[in-house]
């Protein structure tokens, strides 16, 4: 039984666990929501402040643009889905752990990097898509509420995709800390609040670059081509997911399934 | 086919296994028994490449199976005591998912699961999620699951714990059937029954160490008692006591209306010899039995 076989076998596994037990799909919404909420919510904001306090043209505070409905839509990927998609996906390594369903696979010989590679893979990919996807629609919607004034549908595919292999770095720690303890909250915990403290490190200009929070800041920036800045974070997020899953594996292959 | 030597496992300060030592041959069905928490589970886990141990040695097929990359899972089919399966899978597709694991060809995993699924007697439910199964169920999955691989050697643990009786019968009958095609077993059971009935060897673990190591049919006639209890269709008269007292090979002899029970010394010699003095006293019998000790019996008694 070799790692291959293990590793297709595992993919055919995840994309089943990930339809039938709403993996894909709560996270799924956690992107697209606001994609679609975002741009309608900036619209609607000055009218509904208006209502509460008659008199005051809040239009003239609000930016009303679809740079301002994008800006707000990456805002809350980075707060709000952050959080959706690691809850979402805490369990993907500690439930099994947990409940012991790899106590069976193990015993019969099932390697542990085809399967940590394949749960990388599928749901890495999801993510990626989830994010272009996101990214795409809300520059649409945004463009079809305000115009289409900023950026253009190739730099949201790159920023989209951008944001995506941001995920696929946090899904790449939520699985290391995963490999270390059982407890699925636990490693959710750990892994929110390195996300949410990676913002501090750009007080640090000398190796913001080559941290994967940068890829955040750049995508921001929805230009069309790679910038050399983003590329330097695009490789060191890439290395550090392949260290991670790495990681991962050395301390899977150490443990007992039982 | 398996041989472990001297293995020692340890939790912490608490040592589980203090230096078990056994042998099972190929072919042979070992019966591996114990108390609770005696480490049957932890020796079983150990043999499946589970959980590994801080001392001895464990050979499976002359593979020793300390390092990890030297698992033997190739040929080893392993039936945890509780298998947990995917509960959104079905048991056709969690087949699937073993058999591709392996490198099964589409049309080897649809011919393998289906005979696998009859023989567990799970074709009706092959199609319902396992999520719904209930616990025998899942132990006949777990026992599909196990023999999958057509492995030399199968890691029972527990197989008929959670099943009714006719469940029981069946998982025996599937033991029986695999033990003929010349599979090796290490069943570990609290249901001694079926130990006796398909075991060559028995096995008890207690205290962390094996206490006893016999052959099955050994083992019955090391702790059968020599005593034959007969039931005579009337009592017999003071005449006929005399006689049955009076073989020099009778130690002693009970007598409770109808019913006789009679001590003799070296049984295996003497048997015969008191079947013979008892058709002489011309009396019909009801019935007469060797008085035997259960596996039970005699488990408790080495236990203790």
């Amino acid at each position: 039984m070799n790692g291959f076989n293990s590793f297709k076998a595992f993919i055919k596994k995840e994309i089943m666990e990930g339809m039938r037990t709403k993996k894909f799909l709560v996270p799924a919404i956690g992107v697209l929501f606001f994609a679609f909420s975002d741009p309608l919510m900036i619209k609607l904001l000055p009218e509904i402040l208006k209502s509460q306090m008659q008199g005051t043209d809040f239009s003239m505070l609000i930016e009303l643009s679809q740079r301002a409905a994008l800006e707000s839509y990456t805002k809350n990927l980075f707060q709000l889905s952050t959080l959706i998609i690691v809850l979402s996906m805490m369990g993907i390594i500690s439930k099994e752990r947990t409940d012991k369903t790899l106590s069976i696979p193990v015993s019969m010989g099932c390697s542990v990097n085809g399967m940590v590679l394949a749960k990388l893979l599928v749901y890495g990919a999801f993510l990626l898509l989830i994010n272009v996807m996101g990214m795409l629609i809300a520059y649409w919607y945004s463009g079809v509420i305000f115009g289409f004034t900023y950026g253009s549908f190739a730099a949201a595919v790159v920023s989209g995709a951008v944001y995506g292999i941001f995920f696929v770095f946090v899904l790449s720690f939520l699985i290391l800390i995963s490999s270390f303890s059982k407890k699925s909250f636990l490693a959710a915990a750990v892994t929110v609040l390195l996300v949410y403290l990676m913002p501090l490190v750009n007080n640090f200009a000398a190796i913001k670059r080559y941290l994967p929070i940068n890829l955040l800041t750049e995508a921001n920036y929805f230009a069309d081509l790679l910038s050399k800045n983003l590329a330097v974070s695009l490789i060191c997020t890439i290395a550090l997911i392949v260290i991670f899953g790495v990681l991962s594996v050395f301390k899977l292959e150490r443990i007992e399934f039982v | 086919m398996i041989r472990i030597e001297n293995l020692v496992k340890s939790y912490g300060k608490h040592q589980v296994l203090k230096g078990v030592n056994i042998e099972v041959k190929e072919g042979e069905v070992y019966g591996f028994i114990g108390q609770n928490g005696a480490g049957k589970s932890t020796t079983m886990n150990i043999l499946a490449g589970l959980i590994g141990f801080q001392k001895g040695r464990c050979l499976i097929n002359g593979k020793d199976i300390q390092n990890i990359n030297n698992r033997a899972n190739n040929y080893v089919g392993y039936l945890p005591e509780d298998p947990k399966f995917y509960p959104y899978m079905n048991a056709l597709e969690y087949l699937e998912f073993i058999g591709s694991m392996r490198g099964d060809s589409k049309k080897q995993i649809i011919e393998k699961s289906e005979r696998m699924l009859d023989m567990v007697k799970l074709t009706k439910a092959a199609k319902r999620a396992i999520g719904g199964y209930s616990r025998g169920m899942k132990q006949r999955l777990g026992i599909a699951v196990a023999i999958y691989n057509d492995p030399k050697l199968l890691l029972l643990d527990e197989p008929s714990s959670a099943l009714d009786p006719e469940g029981r019968r069946d998982v025996v009958d599937i033991i029986s059937a695999l033990k003929s095609q010349g599979k090796t077993i290490f069943l570990s059971t609290h249901i001694l029954n079926d130990i006796e009935r398909v075991c060559d060897r028995v096995g008890i673990l207690s205290n962390g160490q094996i206490v006893l190591e016999e052959n099955i049919h050994q083992l019955m006639k090391k702790y059968v008692q020599p005593v034959y209890d007969i039931e005579f269709n009337r009592p017999i008269n003071e005449d006929q006591f005399k006689i049955l007292s009076g073989a020099d090979y009778v130690e002693k002899v009970n007598i409770n209306d109808s019913t006789v029970n009679i001590w003799i010394k070296d049984f295996e010699r003497n048997s015969s010899k008191l079947v013979k003095l008892i058709s002489e006293l011309n009396i019909p019998i009801i019935s007469m039995n060797l008085r035997r000790n259960s596996l039970e019996e005699i488990f408790l008694k080495v236990v203790k």
